[in-house]
C-alpha cells in the first residue's frame, strides 16, 4: 500500500512535472515567435541609429570642412556677412529709388523696356517708327527725378548698395531684388529714347548711368541675384548693340566702349558667393525638417511632402550627399568659364539623375539648379564678346573709313579670335548687306531649337522657337550696324 | 574525409557535376547575353557602368543560389539520396563532393563573367562605378573602392552564399520550391548579419571605442559567416543521410535530456496523454518540408497568380522606368505611338502596377489559411499529432518567401533601369518602404483569410479590407515620425494574431473567447498607431473646463462695437454714383471690356484700371470718406470705417510722393502723404492680416518721411505732429492686429475647416496658406495638420512679436504684467475660437477676400534692418519723435 502510495506520488509528481513541460511546450512557439521579434525590433532600431550616426559624422565632417573654409554655414552668420557687405548708408538713401521702381511694376505702363508693351530690345534699331513715343516722353518726364537722382546720389554711395533681405532658408524672398533691374530699365528706355531723338549727350549719360546702377546695386551675392545683376549688365549691352545702328558715336567714345568691354568680368569669386549662399539656404531648410519649424521652407513646397516623404531626406546618408554636391559644383567654377554648363549637368545627373525623383525627391528639390545658372554665366560671357565685336566692327569703319570683310580683320582694332567667337568656339556669324553689316550668332544649344536661315537678313530670323513653347521666340545676338 | 581520388568520390564528384553543369552554362549564356546588350544597346555611359557592375556582382550570386536547390532538393526529390544513403558511401563525402563542385563551378562563373565584365569595360572605357543594387548586397559588409576588391568580394559573398543555399537547401524536398524559398531566405540571413555586427559596434562606441570599424571588418564577416554556415550545412546534411541529431556538445546534451523526458514520460503515459506524448515525440524532420509541399499543391493556382501579378508589377514598372524617362525619343519610334498615347500608356502601367501590387500581395495573404479553413483540414493535423507551430509556419513559409522576394526584385527593378547613384540610401529606403507596405498588407491578408471561412468572400474582401486599414495607418503617419514601430507593430501583431488563431482551432476552441482575443488583438493594432493621432488632437485644444468662460468672452470681444467690419464702396459703385454719365459709360467700358484704347489713356498717370489719374484716385478716397461718415453720423453708432487698400494704390502714391520730393514740388507732395496718412489710419481697422501689413509698410515709409531733416518743412507742422502721433500709437496698432487675428483665424476655421467640399485656396487673412487637390482621406488629414502647423507657427511668431515689442518699447516694470495678461487673454481668444465659436459667429461677416497682389514688392521696406528702421527700433523712433514734439510743445 505504501508502495503503492510513493508510487502514486512519484506519479502524480510526475504528472505534475509532465504537464508543465506540455504547456512550455505547447507556448514554446509563441516564445519561439516573440523573443526574435524583440529582439530583432532592438536591434533593429539600434542598427538603423548606428547608420544614421556614421552617416551623420560624415556630413558634420562636410560641414565642418566647409566651416574650416572661413564661410558661414547658418543664415544668422551670412546674414552678418551681408550686412557688413554691404553700404547701408547707401541702401537707406535708395529706397526712395527701389520705392519709385516698386510702383512701375505694379502699374505697368506698358511702354517698352519697362512695362508689357513689345519689347524692342527683339528689334532692330528703327528711327522712323515708335508708337509709344509719346508716352514714353511722358514717362520719362515724370521720371526725371528719379534720373538725376541716380546721377547725381547713386555714384557717391559705397558700393554695394542691396536690398535688405529677411533670411528664411529656401523661403527667402528675392523678388524685391528686381527692382535693380527696373531701374535699370527705366534708363534703357531714357537711352532709347535719347537714341531716337539722336541726343548723343543723354544717351552717353544714360549709358553711363546703367553702369553706375549695375555696380552700386551689385547683387552677386546669390543666384537670383547674380541673375539681375547679368540682366542690368544685358540690358546696358544691349543698348550698346542697338547704338550702333545711329552712327552717333565718335571714334573715341567707340574706342571707350570697346576699352571697357574688353574687361573680363570677374568669376570665380562671384560664382563661388552664389553657391555658398544657396549651400546655406538648403542647410537652412535641412535643419528646419529636422526641427520641425518649417519657417525656411516654402509652404507649398512641403505641401507635396508629408512627414512620410520628408523620412527620406532625413536619412544623414542623403544629406551627406546633398552638402557634397554643393560643394563640388562650388569647385566647377575652377576650371573656368567654358564647359561650364557641361561639367555641372553631368554632375548633376550623376548625382540626382531623373530617376532619383521618386527616392530623393526634396533632395532634389533643394538641388539648386547650378547647370542653368553656369549657362547664364556662358552666355553672358558670350554676350559681352558680341557686343564688343559689334563695337569694334563700327570702331573699324571710322578708322578706315570700309567695313571690315571679315572678322579677322578686326585684329587691326586690337581684337583676338576669341573675342568674336563663343565660349563653344563658334564664331559668330557676319556679313555685309548694302550700306550696313550684320553679325549675329547661335544659341549655344542650337542643336535643340529651330533651324533658321543660315544667313537671317532681320532680326526675327536670327529668333529661335523655344523647344518648350514654340509660340515662344528665344532671343539670339543680334545687330545691324549702320 | 576520404582522399579525393578515392574511386566512390571521384563518382560522386562527376556525378554532382553532371547535376550542376546545366546552370553553369546557363548562367554564362545569360551572362553573354546581358554584356552584349549593354555593349551594344545602352547608350548612357553611366547606365552601362551601372549594370555592369551589378553583373559583375549578380551573375556569380545567381548562380551561387541555384548550387543548394540543384545538388540537394533535386537529389531528394528524386530520390537519389535515399539511394546513397544505402550504399557504403559515407555522409561526409557526399556532402564534401557537392561543396567542391559547387566551388569549382563557382570559380569557373566568375572567371567567366570577370574576363566579360573587363572585355566590356575595355571596349565601352567605362568607370568603375557602383550602382545603388550593387549597393544593397555590399552594402551588407561595406562597399569596395576599387575594381579588384569588388571582384574579390564578390566571390567571397557568393562562396558564402553557396555554404547558405547548401545549408537552406537540406530542408526541401523541390528544386523549384527550394529556388523559391532560398532566394529571399538567404539575403535575409545576410542582412541579418547585421544586428550582431551594430550590437558589436554599440558595445564598443559605448566603452570609448572607435566601433567595429577596421581595415579587414569586411573580410572578417564574410569569413564568419562562411564558418557559421559552413557548420551548419554539415550539420544538416549529418542529421539527413547518417540520422544523426548532429554533433557538438550542445546537441548530445540536448540528445540525453530529451531521451531521459522521453523515458520519464512514456513510464507514466496514458491513453489521455498519449496524443500529447506522440506530437511531443515526433520525427523532427518529419512532416515540415511534407506540410510545405502539401501548402504548395494546395494553393498553386493561387499562389501562381500573385506571383504572375508581382511579375506583371516589376515588368511594368521597368517598362515605365525605362521607356517614361530615358528613352523618350526613341519609344514613339519604336512603337509608333505619339507621345500622348504613350503617356496614357505609362499612366495605365502605372496605375496598374499598383493594382498589381496591391491584389497580388492580398490574395499571397489569402492563400496562407483558407484552404485549410475550408477544408477544415487544421483539424485533421491536429488529430493526427502535428505540431501547431508547424503548421502555422509551413503555411506561412511559401507566400512570405514570395513576398520577401518580390520585395528584393522590386527593389532591384526600380534601380536596375535608373542611373547609378554613388551612394546607397534610396536603395535601403526603398527596400524598408517597399517591404514596410507589402509585409503590412500580407500581414493583414492573411489574419483576414483566418479569420473570413468562405473562400469568395475572403478572396474578394481581403484587398479592401487591406486597403482600407493600411490606407489609414498612411494616415496616421502623417501624424507620426515613429513610422518603423508603427510599421514593425502592423506586421508582427496581425501574425501574432493568426498563430493564435490558428492554436485555437487547433484545439477545436472557436467560441466567444476565441472571437474576444482576436477582437484585442485588433484594439491592439488600432491603440498601436492611433496614439499619436490621439495625442495630438488633445495637444490642439483646451482644456473643456475653461470652455464656456472662453466662449462668452470671446463673444463679448467680438460683439464690441467696431469688431464688425464696415463694407466699403467699390470703386464701380463710386463711379456709378457720381451719375455722370460720360465717365459712367467710360468706367464701364473699360472695366466690363478693357478696351485697349481706353487702357492706353491711362499711361500718363498709371491709377490702374479703374481711375484715370492720382485726382481721380483722391477724389474717389474723399467720397468714400465722406459717405462713412455720413453713414456713421445716421446711425449715430461708432462702427469703424475700414477700408481695404489696393496695394498698387499704395505703390502709386508712395512713388508719386517721392517723385514730387524729389523734384520739389511740395504741395502735391503734401497733397500725396496726408492721402496715404488718411489711408493707413482707416486701414488699420481692418481685419485682415494683409491689410495690418500692409499698413505697417505704410507707416514705416510715413516714419521715414518724419525722420528726415526738413520734415517738418516740407510736410507742415500739422501734418508732421499728426502722423508722428498716429505713428507712434503702438497700443491701437498692437490692438487691431490681434483682432485682425482673431477675426482672420475665425475665418479661415469657418471657410474650410470640416467642410466636406473644400476651397481651391485656403486662406487666412487673406494670405494663401496653401492650394489643395483631391479629396482623400490621408489628403485631409495632411492639409488640417498643415493647417494646424501653421496656426501654432503663427502664434508662436505673434507672441514673440509683443514680447519684442515690450522689450523695445521698454515698458515700465508695471505694464510688465498688462502685456503678460494681454497675451494671456489673447491665448485664451484664440483657443475659443478654436473651439467652434467663430464657425457661427463669423457665418455672415467674415471676410474672405484675397488680394491678388501681395506686398513682396515692398517687403523690401519691412525687412529694412541695415536703415535701422524695422527689427525692435520702429517704435523706439516713432516714440522719440513722438517725444520731441511734446517736449517742444511743452518748451512753448
Amino acid at each position: 500500500m505504501s508502495d503503492f502510495v510513493a508510487n502514486s506520488d512519484e506519479a502524480l509528481t510526475s504528472g505534475h512535472r509532465l504537464r508543465r513541460l506540455q504547456r512550455f511546450r505547447a507556448n514554446r512557439p509563441l516564445w519561439i515567435a516573440l523573443i526574435p521579434f524583440l529582439f530583432c525590433a532592438i536591434l533593429g532600431v539600434r542598427t538603423s541609429r548606428f547608420w544614421n550616426q556614421q552617416d551623420s559624422n560624415a556630413y558634420q565632417a562636410l560641414i565642418e570642412n566647409i566651416e574650416d573654409q572661413g564661410t558661414p554655414t547658418d543664415q544668422a552668420g551670412y546674414a552678418a556677412w551681408y550686412r557688413e557687405h554691404t553700404s547701408s548708408q547707401g541702401t537707406a538713401d535708395c529706397l526712395d529709388a527701389l520705392a519709385i521702381a516698386a510702383a512701375e511694376i505694379a502699374f505697368d505702363p506698358k511702354i517698352p523696356w519697362v512695362g508689357s508693351a513689345s519689347s524692342r530690345g527683339n528689334q532692330e534699331f528703327d528711327r522712323e517708327t515708335w508708337a509709344e513715343e509719346p508716352q514714353a516722353a511722358d514717362f520719362l518726364q515724370r521720371m526725371r527725378p528719379l534720373i538725376d537722382f541716380i546721377e547725381t546720389n547713386l555714384a557717391s554711395h559705397p558700393a554695394p548698395i542691396r536690398v535688405p533681405i529677411r533670411w528664411t532658408g529656401t523661403n527667402t524672398t528675392l523678388e524685391a531684388f528686381q527692382l535693380h533691374r527696373t531701374i535699370s530699365r527705366i534708363l534703357a528706355l531714357d537711352v532709347e529714347h535719347a537714341l531716337y531723338h539722336r541726343d548723343a549727350e543723354r544717351a552717353l549719360r544714360g549709358l553711363r548711368e546703367m553702369r553706375t546702377t549695375t555696380k552700386a546695386f551689385d547683387s552677386n551675392c546669390f543666384m537670383i541675384g547674380s541673375l539681375i545683376s547679368m540682366a542690368c549688365e544685358g540690358t546696358e549691352r544691349t543698348m550698346i548693340r542697338r547704338s550702333m545702328a545711329t552712327d552717333l558715336w565718335s571714334e573715341d567714345q567707340l574706342a571707350s566702349f570697346a576699352s571697357t568691354l574688353s574687361e573680363q568680368a570677374e568669376f570665380n569669386a562671384p560664382w563661388k558667393q552664389a553657391v555658398q549662399s544657396e549651400t546655406i539656404f538648403m542647410i537652412e531648410a535641412l535643419k528646419s525638417l529636422k526641427s520641425g519649424d518649417e519657417s525656411a521652407l516654402d509652404l507649398h513646397t512641403l505641401e507635396r511632402f508629408p512627414p512620410v516623404g520628408r523620412w527620406f531626406l532625413e536619412d544623414s546618408t542623403s544629406k551627406a550627399k546633398l552638402v557634397d554636391f554643393y560643394v563640388k559644383c562650388s569647385q566647377a567654377s575652377d576650371l573656368g568659364i567654358e564647359g561650364l554648363q557641361a561639367r555641372l549637368e553631368k554632375l548633376t545627373s550623376a548625382t540626382y539623375p531623373k530617376s532619383s525623383e521618386f527616392v530623393e525627391p526634396l533632395a532634389r528639390l533643394l538641388c539648386a539648379s547650378f547647370d542653368g545658372f553656369g549657362r547664364a554665366w556662358e552666355n553672358r560671357e558670350d554676350e559681352r564678346r558680341f557686343t564688343l565685336t559689334a563695337v569694334a566692327i563700327k570702331l573699324y569703319q571710322k578708322k578706315f573709313q570700309r567695313w571690315p570683310t571679315t572678322l579677322s580683320q578686326l585684329v587691326e582694332v586690337g581684337l583676338d579670335r576669341e573675342d568674336w567667337t563663343t565660349t563653344i568656339e563658334e564664331p559668330f556669324g557676319y556679313m555685309l548687306d548694302e550700306d550696313s553689316v550684320v553679325v549675329w550668332t547661335h544659341p549655344s544649344d542650337s542643336n535643340h531649337y529651330s533651324v533658321r536661315p543660315s544667313v537671317p537678313k532681320t532680326f526675327e530670323d536670327a529668333l529661335y522657337e523655344s523647344p518648350n513653347d514654340k509660340s515662344e521666340k528665344v532671343a539670339t545676338y543680334y545687330v545691324r550696324i549702320r | 574525409m576520404s582522399s579525393i581520388l578515392s574511386i566512390p568520390m571521384t563518382r560522386l564528384l562527376w556525378k554532382d557535376a553532371r547535376i550542376l553543369h546545366p546552370l553553369f552554362w546557363i548562367m554564362t549564356g545569360l551572362s553573354l547575353a546581358f554584356h552584349l546588350y549593354v555593349l551594344c544597346m545602352v547608350e548612357d555611359e553611366h547606365v552601362a557602368a551601372s549594370i555592369a557592375s551589378l553583373l559583375l556582382v549578380g551573375m556569380p550570386f545567381m548562380f551561387a543560389f541555384g548550387t543548394g536547390p540543384m545538388l540537394i532538393s533535386r537529389e531528394k526529390e528524386l530520390g537519389t539520396l535515399s539511394w546513397l544513403k544505402s550504399m557504403p558511401i559515407r555522409p561526409t563525402d557526399i556532402f564534401a563532393s557537392k561543396r567542391i563542385i559547387s566551388l569549382f563551378f563557382l570559380v569557373l562563373t566568375c572567371c567567366v563573367t570577370y574576363l566579360l565584365n573587363w572585355w566590356l569595360r575595355t571596349a565601352r572605357s567605362l568607370d568603375h562605378d557602383y550602382t545603388p543594387t550593387v549597393g544593397i548586397v555590399l552594402g551588407v559588409f561595406g562597399l569596395e573602392s576599387t575594381l579588384w576588391e569588388l571582384c574579390f568580394h564578390s566571390f567571397l559573398q557568393s562562396m558564402l552564399i553557396v555554404f547558405v543555399s547548401l545549408f537552406l537547401a537540406w530542408r526541401f524536398h523541390h528544386v523549384l520550391i527550394g529556388l523559391a524559398i532560398a532566394l529571399p531566405l538567404t539575403v535575409s540571413l545576410l542582412y541579418a548579419w547585421l544586428v550582431p555586427e551594430a550590437m558589436i559596434d554599440i558595445a564598443l562606441r559605448s566603452v570609448g571605442s572607435n566601433g567595429f570599424e577596421f581595415p579587414a571588418r569586411g573580410w572578417l564577416s564574410v569569413g564568419t559567416c562562411i564558418f557559421i554556415f559552413g557548420w551548419l550545412g554539415w550539420r544538416a546534411a549529418n542529421r539527413y543521410l547518417a540520422d544523426s541529431e548532429g554533433s557538438g556538445i550542445w546537441t548530445a546534451l540536448w540528445t540525453t535530456q530529451w531521451t531521459t523526458q522521453r523515458a520519464k514520460a512514456i513510464s507514466v503515459s496514458t491513453s489521455a496523454t498519449a496524443k500529447g506524448l506522440w506530437t511531443m515525440n515526433r520525427v523532427a524532420y518529419a512532416p515540415s518540408s511534407a506540410l510545405i509541399w502539401q501548402f504548395t499543391k494546395q494553393n498553386c493556382w493561387l499562389v501562381g497568380i500573385s506571383l504572375c501579378i508581382f511579375a506583371m508589377l516589376s515588368i511594368g514598372a521597368a517598362i515605365v522606368d525605362a521607356f517614361a524617362e530615358h528613352l523618350d525619343e526613341q519609344r514613339s519610334r519604336v512603337f509608333l505611338l505619339s507621345d500622348s498615347t504613350m503617356d496614357t500608356i505609362s499612366e495605365a502601367i502605372t496605375i496598374g502596377s499598383g493594382l498589381a501590387v496591391w491584389l497580388g500581395c492580398c490574395w499571397l495573404g489569402v492563400s496562407t489559411f483558407q484552404s485549410d479553413a475550408v477544408g477544415r483540414r487544421r483539424g485533421f493535423f491536429a488529430e493526427r499529432g502535428i505540431g501547431k507551430w508547424t503548421v502555422w509556419w509551413t503555411r506561412q513559409m511559401v507566400p512570405m518567401s514570395c513576398v520577401a522576394m518580390c520585395i528584393i526584385v522590386l527593389t532591384f527593378t526600380s534601380f536596375f533601369f535608373g542611373f547609378p547613384a554613388t551612394s546607397i540610401p534610396g536603395s535601403r529606403m526603398v527596400f524598408w518602404s517597399l517591404g514596410s507596405v507589402l509585409g503590412i498588407l500580407y500581414s493583414l491578408s492573411q489574419w483576414c483569410s483566418i479569420l473570413i471561412r468562405h473562400s469568395v468572400v475572403t478572396i474578394v474582401a481581403t484587398p479592401v479590407i487591406s486597403a482600407g486599414l493600411l490606407g489609414g495607418l498612411i494616415g496616421v503617419m502623417l501624424f507620426e515620425d515613429r513610422i518603423y514601430w508603427i510599421a514593425a507593430s502592423w506586421i508582427a501583431i496581425p501574425l501574432i494574431a493568426s498563430f493564435c488563431a490558428t492554436r485555437a482551432w487547433m484545439d477545436n476552441r472557436q467560441g466567444v473567447f476565441y472571437w474576444v482575443i482576436q477582437a484585442a488583438f485588433f484594439g491592439l493594432l488600432i491603440a498601436t498607431s492611433g496614439w499619436g493621432l490621439l495625442r495630438l488632437v488633445f495637444s490642439q485644444t483646451i482644456a473643456p473646463r475653461e470652455l464656456a468662460a472662453l466662449q462668452l468672452e470671446a463673444n463679448q470681444l467680438l460683439q464690441q462695437p467696431g469688431s464688425q467690419p464696415l463694407r466699403i464702396p467699390s470703386p464701380q459703385e463710386y463711379l456709378r454714383d457720381r451719375a455722370l454719365a460720360r465717365e459712367k459709360e467710360v468706367a464701364q467700358k473699360r472695366i466690363v471690356e478693357g478696351s485697349r484704347e481706353l487702357s492706353e489713356q491711362t499711361t500718363t498717370t498709371h491709377a490702374a484700371k479703374y481711375f484715370e489719374s492720382v485726382a481721380d484716385f483722391r477724389s474717389y478716397m474723399e467720397y468714400v470718406h465722406g459717405r462713412i461718415e455720413r453713414k456713421l453720423a445716421a446711425q449715430n453708432s461708432d462702427y469703424r470705417p475700414i477700408y481695404w487698400p489696393d496695394p498698387k494704390l499704395f505703390r502709386l502714391l508712395i512713388s508719386e510722393a517721392t517723385l514730387d520730393r524729389l523734384a520739389g514740388n511740395l504741395e502735391s507732395y503734401q497733397k500725396n502723404v496726408r492721402l496715404i496718412d488718411f489711408l493707413a489710419g482707416n486701414a488699420r481697422h481692418s481685419a485682415q492680416l494683409e491689410s495690418q501689413d500692409r499698413c505697417d509698410v505704410m507707416d514705416l515709409w510715413l516714419l521715414r518721411e518724419c525722420r528726415r531733416s526738413d520734415a517738418k518743412e516740407k510736410l507742415g507742422d500739422a501734418l508732421y505732429t499728426s502722423i508722428v502721433f498716429r505713428v507712434s500709437d503702438w497700443e491701437s496698432r498692437m490692438t487691431a492686429r490681434r483682432e485682425a487675428v482673431l477675426v482672420s483665424w475665425a475665418s479661415a476655421e469657418k471657410n474650410n475647416i470640416g467642410k466636406e467640399s473644400w476651397q481651391s485656396s485656403f486662406e487666412m487673412g487673406g494670405y494663401e496658406i496653401f492650394s489643395r487637390s483631391g479629396n482623400g482621406t490621408s489628403d485631409f488629414l495632411l492639409q488640417e495638420t498643415k493647417f494646424r502647423r501653421m496656426i501654432r507657427a503663427n502664434t508662436r511668431e505673434l507672441l514673440a512679436c509683443l514680447e519684442d515689442r515690450k522689450q523695445g518699447l521698454q515698458v515700465p516694470s508695471d505694464q510688465d504684467g498688462v502685456l503678460a495678461e494681454q497675451r494671456l487673454q489673447l491665448l485664451r481668444r484664440i483657443g475659443a475660437i478654436w473651439m467652434g465659436l467663430g464657425r457661427s459667429y463669423f457665418e455672415d461677416t467674415a471676410r474672405t477676400i484675397a488680394y491678388a497682389d501681395a506686398i513682396e514688392d515692398f517687403d523690401f521696406m519691412r525687412q529694412a534692418e541695415p536703415c535701422g528702421l524695422w527689427f525692435g527700433k520702429w517704435e523706439d523712433e516713432a516714440m522719440r519723435l513722438r517725444r520731441t514734439i511734446v517736449e517742444v510743445t511743452d518748451n512753448e
